[in-house]
């Protein structure tokens, strides 16, 4: 019954991206075989490698999410409780306010400024873990929210300093989207997403009794420790890979999960799948909106993914369904 | 490893840089002040495409829209087919993908009046219009001159300009050294009262402006309906030198938040405000 569900999600996903490859300024439907030189490139250097960046962002996003929620056992776990969104954005606009530019193949310099900075929030937050605890959740978890408090400061007091430039292109970043231009950005997310979602994916009775308690995993034989590192290492680069691309886009890792629970259960066997193809399927949809509805002038998919996740959540949890929470 | 197969795969968008390049006939600006930089340099039919932000001259409203100042649409710029696309540091982000869709790009600089009408020269040599650009930057160059004599022999009056202000004047941003703004003040033969650029726009409260005490001030409120109102509320603050004598000036022009050819001929205005009373 729900690998059947699983089949219409997988449908309903493919479905949804080749509609976005197909959407013009204004709801405009354009073949999927384009007619002219122009029209070949907007296809195929700007709308289809922004759906596949999108689909891979969501996926990740939304496996990250519910990752996080399992292993914190919190609803409100995202994949930025641990700072690796500010770790980013911190990188970016360091590297913005540095006043360097360059590009390395089409990438823009600042996305690898902003994967170190994940990459250097991650260590942190696993150090003080680490250190603090012996790598408690707890422990973990307000490491991780200290860090994101810690990293936003230096990065508006970085803002506030700067010049009207340096102003400008760190709130861009902070606004977050999916707009690239060819597929060397989606390459760039491409290793990141697929590793960090194989290794969630091929864990789903550990994150199942995780959720139950750290001690009941424990007493199955779970090495709960190596697995919690693992969460927290594959999770995180994932999300570091694409947030140093596509900027914080919200919400995401926060609604897909829950709406997964809602509809297939808490099983991490069905609701890791759904993750992927939902998330990807969701900001590839938000994307789409932003990118049609006040054409030419875009909206950041950021926006979209709150404006349209948000009411929908609302609307699940009103109609009755507030009792599938993190435990099922 | 991953850098090396990235820069395979988009190797053959980035040659395309290269080589000679032909005069552009189809231009998109992604800034006001480009589009009014286009315009002063005589460049105004050839341009196709302009932000959703652009709003002078009047003709570019009938011009198509790329989207916004930081948010271009490249399906919307691809569909224009421009052979230039114009740009500002602020679009340091943008330019890798323009170059990624093999558009060329000319980035120019207005953080300062002679970056202005250095950029109208720079427009018209990558344009052929050599000729109508030199014009219009010798123009702006003898307008700049005449300002300067109008300080000359005369004391640096203390300027302050200042933008964003609450009504209780609980909170201003200023303009620091080193942006366009002190620019002005000095073209136009005053000295910023504000002496530290570590922050560019700092914000101020009343106690800042009282330590401060510039000899005048100027405010600006672009968009705003009631310079006279805004003026009047000033009053509030009669222990500052600028508002006892009469030397706080209040402007709502739009163009004030546009650094283009209009913001370097409103120097005049300033240098009239500070020396012809």
């Amino acid at each position: 019954m729900r690998s059947r569900a699983l089949v219409w999600f997988f449908a309903g996903a493919c479905m949804t991206m080749a509609v976005a490859v197909m959407l013009g300024p204004g709801g405009t439907v354009s073949s999927l075989v384009p007619r002219n030189e122009v029209e070949s490139r907007i296809v195929t250097d700007v709308r289809l490698p922004r759906v596949c960046l999108g689909f891979l962002a969501g996926a990740a996003l939304a496996t990250a999410g519910m990752a996080f929620q399992a292993l914190f056992r919190n609803a409100l776990a995202t994949p930025y409780t641990l700072g690796v969104s500010s770790g980013a954005s911190l990188g970016a606009a360091v590297y913005v306010h540095s006043g360097i530019t360059g590009s390395l193949a089409g990438i823009p310099g600042h996305a690898f400024a902003a994967l170190a900075g994940a990459v250097g929030a991650i260590a942190l937050v696993y150090a003080i873990a680490y250190a603090a605890a012996g790598f408690s959740s707890s422990t973990l978890l307000l490491a991780g929210v200290a860090v994101s408090f810690l990293f936003t400061s230096v990065i508006l007091a970085v803002q506030y300093v700067g010049d009207v430039t340096t102003s400008f292109r760190i709130g861009r970043w902070l606004l977050g989207g999916l707009e690239v231009v060819g597929f060397a950005p989606v390459l760039h997310v491409l290793p990141f997403a697929l590793i960090g979602i194989v290794i969630l994916l091929a864990i789903p009775r550990e994150l199942d009794l995780l959720v139950i308690g750290e001690e009941s995993a424990a007493m199955r034989g779970v090495p709960v420790r190596a697995i919690k590192q693992l969460i927290f290492a594959a999770a995180s680069l994932m999300v570091g890979g694409v947030v140093s691309t596509c900027g914080p886009i919200g919400f995401v890792g926060l609604v897909v999960p829950h709406i997964g629970r809602i509809l297939l259960g808490p099983r991490h066997r069905t609701l890791g799948p759904f993750s992927v193809l939902a998330g990807g399927a969701f900001l590839v949809a938000c994307d789409a909106v932003g990118r049609i509805v006040v054409a030419p002038i875009e909206i950041p998919v950021g926006i979209i993914t709150a404006l349209v996740g948000g009411p929908f959540f609302l609307a699940m949890l009103v109609q009755g369904h507030a009792r599938h929470r993190i435990r099922g | 490893m991953w850098a090396l197969l990235l820069s395979l795969v988009s190797g053959s968008t980035t040659e395309a840089r290269g080589g000679e390049q032909a005069v552009p006939r189809r231009i998109v600006s992604l800034a006001p002040s480009v589009t009014e930089v286009l315009f002063e340099a005589g460049l105004g039919p050839r341009v196709v495409g302009v932000t959703s932000y652009c709003r002078f001259p009047p003709e570019v409203l009938a011009l198509p829209n790329v989207g916004g100042y930081l948010t271009p649409s490249y399906e919307a710029l691809v569909a224009l087919r421009p052979d230039l696309v114009v740009i500002l540091p602020e679009h340091a982000d943008i330019e890798p993908r323009l170059a990624a869709l093999r558009i060329p790009t000319l980035r120019l600089d207005h953080r300062s009046l002679e970056g202005i009408v250095r950029s109208v020269i720079a427009l018209g040599e990558r344009c052929g219009a050599q000729a109508s650009a030199a014009q219009a930057a010798g123009a702006l160059r003898q307008h700049l001159a005449r300002v300067q004599q109008m300080g000359t022999g005369r004391s640096r009056p203390r300027v302050l300009i200042c933008f964003g202000r609450t009504e209780d004047f609980g909170r201003l941003y200023a303009a620091a050294p080193g942006t366009v703004h002190d620019d002005l003040i000095r073209q136009a033969g005053g000295q910023n009262a504000l002496t530290s650029g570590v922050v560019s726009y700092p914000t101020l409260s009343v106690e800042g402006l009282l330590r401060l005490d510039p000899d005048v001030i100027v405010e600006f409120a672009a968009g705003r309906p009631d310079a006279a109102a805004l003026r009047r509320q000033w009053n509030a603050l009669d222990a500052l030198r600028a508002v006892k004598t009469g030397r706080v000036h209040v402007f709502t022009d739009d163009f004030l938040s546009v650094p283009g050819p209009r913001f370097v001929r409103f120097a005049e205005t300033i240098a009239r405000l500070l020396f012809q009373r």
